[in-house]
């Protein structure tokens, strides 16, 4: 489809009608990746813009909200490594996937015979969840992020990232077993549960 | 052993093996007919919740799940953690002055 015809009026109602409903669900992720309101703000802007420019590039119908999230994502990334030298790009990719996933959650050794069926979670106030999950490296957060706030399945998240699905569930998995002991963490200081002894059954 | 387990062992026709490796389910990808261990239901647990095992399989989760006295609390867990990140960070809306500002930036690219 030419360039032309999409920036057109007809285009730009299509614009209005299917890009802009998503600004709330754009906005949220944006949060989540730049972690402050006004920072926010400014990549919603910047990704809302882009995505108009961009539009000829859309295919209509197709998944419009992943296709923003992709956008905001890349404009995000783009921004951080601005403010890096290259060997700390380096250094950040290199065995970041590291050793496998495993399946048994290590959160549920900590609290089993104490609260095993995890009711502590429920007691930890919104703002310690939200800044655990804020302090998530970045492939780790937007995997919880996009999967676990937003809904989107897993071959959608690896378009948007870019990898197999395999590293998506790698990431999600292992971002949710980090988030979920950083929060083990913060309720046992909080007294939420106790911290196991090993003398429990 | 529980009630649980012996319901478990009944359906499973003596299969249901309780995570030792020695059950009769053999390695992932079991038959119709056979019953999965609890090692295979954690295992399958994260995509199990997030809706992505085929039908057959998530059917067999699910019922792992049901019969197992073990393995259900893993299962509450994970549920609790998801809730408790739902309800921190979930169906926010952009403040009005960002839908207005947007709006302007697009009207603005439009006349381009």
């Amino acid at each position: 489809m030419s360039g032309d015809t999409r920036t057109d009026e007809a285009g730009k109602a299509d614009f209005e009608v299917e890009a802009l409903p998503h600004l709330d669900a754009v906005y949220r992720f944006a949060l989540r990746l730049a972690g402050s309101p006004p920072a926010a703000d400014d990549l919603v802007q910047e990704t809302f813009l882009r995505a108009y420019r961009a539009w000829a590039q859309y295919t209509p119908g197709t998944n419009c909200k992943s296709w923003l999230f992709t956008i905001c994502r890349n404009v995000f990334l783009r921004q951080q490594e601005r403010g890096k030298r290259h060997d700390e790009i380096v250094e950040e990719n290199v065995n970041r996937e590291g050793p496998g996933y495993d399946p048994i959650n290590p959160v549920w050794s900590e609290a089993r015979g104490v609260d095993p069926e995890g009711t502590f979670f429920g007691k930890i106030v919104d703002e310690e969840v939200v800044r655990a999950i804020d302090e998530l490296p970045e492939e780790y957060r937007t995997a919880v992020v996009l999967s676990d706030l937003e809904g989107l399945a897993y071959a959608e998240i690896a378009e948007l990232m870019g990898v197999p699905v395999g590293t998506v569930k790698s990431r999600l998995f292992r971002g949710r077993q980090k988030l979920q002991m950083v929060l083990y963490d913060y309720a046992v200081e909080m007294g939420y549960i106790a911290r196991r002894t090993g003398t429990e059954a | 052993m529980s009630l649980f387990e012996r319901i478990g062992r009944l359906l499973a026709g003596g299969r249901f093996s309780g995570g030792n490796g020695a059950s009769g389910a053999g390695p992932v990808g079991s038959s119709e007919d056979e019953t999965i261990s609890c090692m295979e239901a954690v295992t399958f647990l994260q995509e199990y919740l997030d809706g992505e095992l085929p039908e057959a399989m998530e059917d067999k989760v699910e019922s792992h799940f049901d019969v197992c006295a073990r393995c259900y609390p893993h299962l509450q867990l994970e549920e609790s953690f998801r809730a408790a990140v739902r309800r921190a960070a979930a169906g926010r809306s952009a403040p009005p002055e960002l839908k207005s500002r947007v709006a302007e930036l697009v009207a603005r690219a439009e006349r381009e």
